[in-house]
């Protein structure tokens, strides 16, 4: 992980010199006549949806060509695996594609080194229709550098077999009412939740959901400091110390990630999911929607969850940059995007488009979270080297190695000096 | 009788001797029948550790993997990358390897050392340089571009020179006073002693090739130059059947147990020659 992390900064640094030498797709703007626009616009995509990424874009980017008849779209469907390095490498090396898929922890990692043209202008005609927090996790610095394309949101799922057994009637709705479940659920020999610390674990569905819940942020509003080692840091670290002394989640999980199908809470061990994508459960030996239930986040202070955005941004250094934008602009109107989520099963960006997945079941119930979710640290340059100076201090605590007090005051002193490395 | 009794402890001391590797054997083999076994299940949900008995074998996800068009595209390219790497790998690791045991030069020592240091340079941080240099030669999608960068491979070099310093000065004198010159000493006297160690660096060489994912990830640009490890992940989303996955690794690892089985007996010989030296 050390070595990923040192390879990062200098891919970083690489980046930044060549993205500040290569700015050609910076100032392009959408055309506004589409035969005055040519060029092949290369676009990179992972396989979001693997049954029908291969096939699905040929249809659309036919569409297109139609219309812009001197463009000509090519999509690669790109693996997920190591996908940073490739993309900063072919960065690096001038090679880069047009338009990207990225998520919200990637945008602020490439637009701090130059590497994302500004799509403003993509949006600029209905950018209202845009949720505003879809918007918000592919802004930064008050620049937006992707145009959102999908959506989830975790909220809380329940195992109804589980709870019946502990005779639990509905799902916890804040913290104290989860410990009271807890208590009921060892009795019968079963754990409340998962918790996984490892260091392969997203922090975006493991602490920071309880930190936002008891009112904190991880860092401060100028994404600058460490915000985290703060009473809401506390609360909600001891609150997680607590489930894991109480044995109200298996301490395996502290240090190896279960596979998916094999968690506690697919396996029919645990009752709750505190920040699961109800798709996560959908993959459990023997699903039957029927035996799950979705609820609202927990509540400490507030009630709130993670949530994933995906988007398309556009590279600063496409040499065809207005027919990426062109092609971004055209994918993400509402009739496609709509298509799109529809087909990737997904939740929309835009508000128009309402409740997209309302009759199917959990992930119906879930959308109605979507628009107070939060989408993890979207202010700061490198979240997920962030990330990783964070996590083993968290895991500390856990472990008993060291106080909940002193993990957070380590944690903030690695995280300062991460985000003083930009 | 008493030869009878002595055969019998004779065997148990055998037995007890051979325990503790039968144990490492079935440590080793569980996680290839693990893979296996996984790959003949059906659809995405696994109930473990029911899945890892050897009932209701479907072979639903191997068809699943094939049914991808390019997957056979992906094979013949990785097979390619594969085995012209090793070829000229050997004959590069060959040659400089004779140079490097038996010349004397001014600086060998030197050089050597300092090929040896590049081994401590972590590889993402010589990624962007490769992929720069091999994008200016217009090598990026290309086959030739996927070779060449892995062609001056430390480790190869090393193990070669060190079995080439075992090759006995004297038979080489003898030859070049029989009047060989150079390349027929090389190819006629050196060469032939090598085989054990070119059969397990070709072995290896092969693997690392075969199993090579982040080269192939940057260095190809479009799905038709693909190799398997860099096509099969591209058809994998983040939270892919684990049946499929497995069904897809089985299908990397094939040709490498081919090698290997052919080769083993040359690669047997290699590990404890060298081992020996």
């Amino acid at each position: 992980m050390r070595v990923r992390a040192m390879a990062a900064a200098l891919v970083a640094g690489v980046l930044a010199v060549t993205a500040s030498a290569c700015s050609s797709g910076s100032d392009a703007k959408v055309p506004s006549d589409p035969s005055k626009v040519s060029g092949t616009v290369t676009m990179w995509i992972y396989p979001i949806n693997e049954k029908i990424e291969n096939t699905w874009w040929k249809s659309r980017i036919a569409a297109f060509e139609k219309k812009y008849s001197k463009v000509n779209v090519k999509v690669v469907v790109q693996p997920w695996a190591n996908r940073d390095e490739q993309l900063t490498t072919a960065i690096a090396g001038g090679k880069g594609p047009d338009v990207v898929y990225l998520i919200p922890d990637q945008i602020p990692q490439y637009a701090n080194t130059g590497a994302l043209a500004d799509v403003s202008d993509v949006v600029a005609k209905d950018k209202g229709d845009f949720r505003q927090n879809a918007l918000a996790a592919m802004t930064y610095q008050d620049k937006l550098y992707g145009v959102p394309m999908l959506m989830s949101v975790t909220a809380t799922v329940a195992n109804k077999k589980v709870l019946a057994k502990a005779g639990i009637d509905a799902p916890p709705a804040t913290w104290d009412e989860a410990l009271a479940d807890g208590a009921k659920l060892k009795k019968k020999g079963l754990y409340l939740t998962d918790y996984v610390a490892s260091p392969d674990a997203t922090l975006n569905q493991t602490f920071y959901p309880l930190l936002w819940q008891a009112g904190g942020t991880v860092l401060s509003p100028d994404g600058k400091k460490a915000a985290f080692n703060s009473p809401a840091g506390v609360k909600a670290l001891t609150f997680v110390k607590t489930l894991v002394d109480r044995g109200y989640v298996p301490k395996d999980s502290l240090t190896v990630t279960p596979k998916p199908d094999q968690s506690v809470l697919c396996t029919g061990k645990a009752a709750f999911g505190f920040a699961s994508a109800t798709a996560e459960v959908t993959i459990c030996p023997g699903y039957q929607a029927s035996d799950w239930q979705v609820a609202a986040p927990l509540q400490e202070s507030k009630s709130v969850s993670y949530g994933t955005v995906g988007g398309l941004s556009v590279l600063s250094g496409s040499k065809n940059a207005a027919a990426a934008k062109a092609w971004v602009q055209w994918i993400s109107s509402p009739s496609q995007l709509k298509q799109f989520d529809l087909d990737h099963g997904y939740s929309s960006t835009r508000t128009s488009q309402g409740s997209l997945l309302a009759d199917q079941p959990l992930v119906g119930e879930s959308e109605k979270y979507l628009g107070d979710m939060k989408t993890g640290v979207t202010n700061a340059a490198a979240p997920r080297q962030l990330m990783d100076v964070i996590k083993p201090h968290l895991q500390a605590a856990l472990l008993g190695k060291v106080s909940v007090k002193q993990a957070l005051a380590d944690a903030e002193k690695d995280a300062n000096k991460q985000l003083a490395r930009g | 009788m008493d030869r009878v009794a002595r055969k019998s402890r004779r065997n148990r001391r055998r037995l007890w001797a051979h325990l503790p590797l039968a144990i490492v054997a079935v440590a080793t083999i569980i996680p290839f029948y693990v893979m296996i076994v996984l790959s003949l299940r059906k659809g995405r949900s696994l109930s473990l550790p029911d899945a890892l008995l050897p009932f209701h074998v479907n072979f639903g996800a191997y068809a699943d993997v094939l049914a991808h068009a390019q997957v056979v595209r992906w094979m013949l390219n990785t097979a390619a990358y594969s085995v012209i790497s090793v070829v000229l790998v050997l004959v590069f690791a060959s040659f400089a390897a004779y140079a490097f045991a038996k010349k004397r030069f001014f600086g060998r020592n030197a050089m050597f050392w300092t090929l040896l240091a590049t081994l401590m340079v972590p590889y993402h941080l010589t990624l962007i340089p490769q992929f720069i240099l091999i994008s200016k030669m217009d090598g990026l999608d290309t086959l030739w571009g996927l070779i060449v960068p892995t062609l001056a491979n430390t480790q190869a070099l090393f193990l070669m020179r060190q079995f080439i310093m075992g090759i006995p000065d004297e038979l080489i004198e003898a030859a070049r006073i029989d009047g060989a010159g150079e390349i027929r000493l090389f190819w006629q006297i050196v060469l032939p002693q090598t085989k054990p160690i070119l059969a397990t660096l070709g072995v290896f060489v092969f693997l690392w090739h075969w199993n090579d994912f982040l080269w192939p990830l940057v260095a190809t640009r479009s799905p038709d130059h693909y190799v398997l490890t860099v096509g099969l992940n591209s058809l994998q989303a983040q939270d892919s059947s684990l049946t499929v996955t497995m069904a897809g690794a089985v299908l990397t690892f094939l040709p490498i147990l081919l090698v290997y089985v052919l080769l083993q007996r040359y690669f047997v010989r290699g590990v404890t020659m060298s081992g020996l030296k």
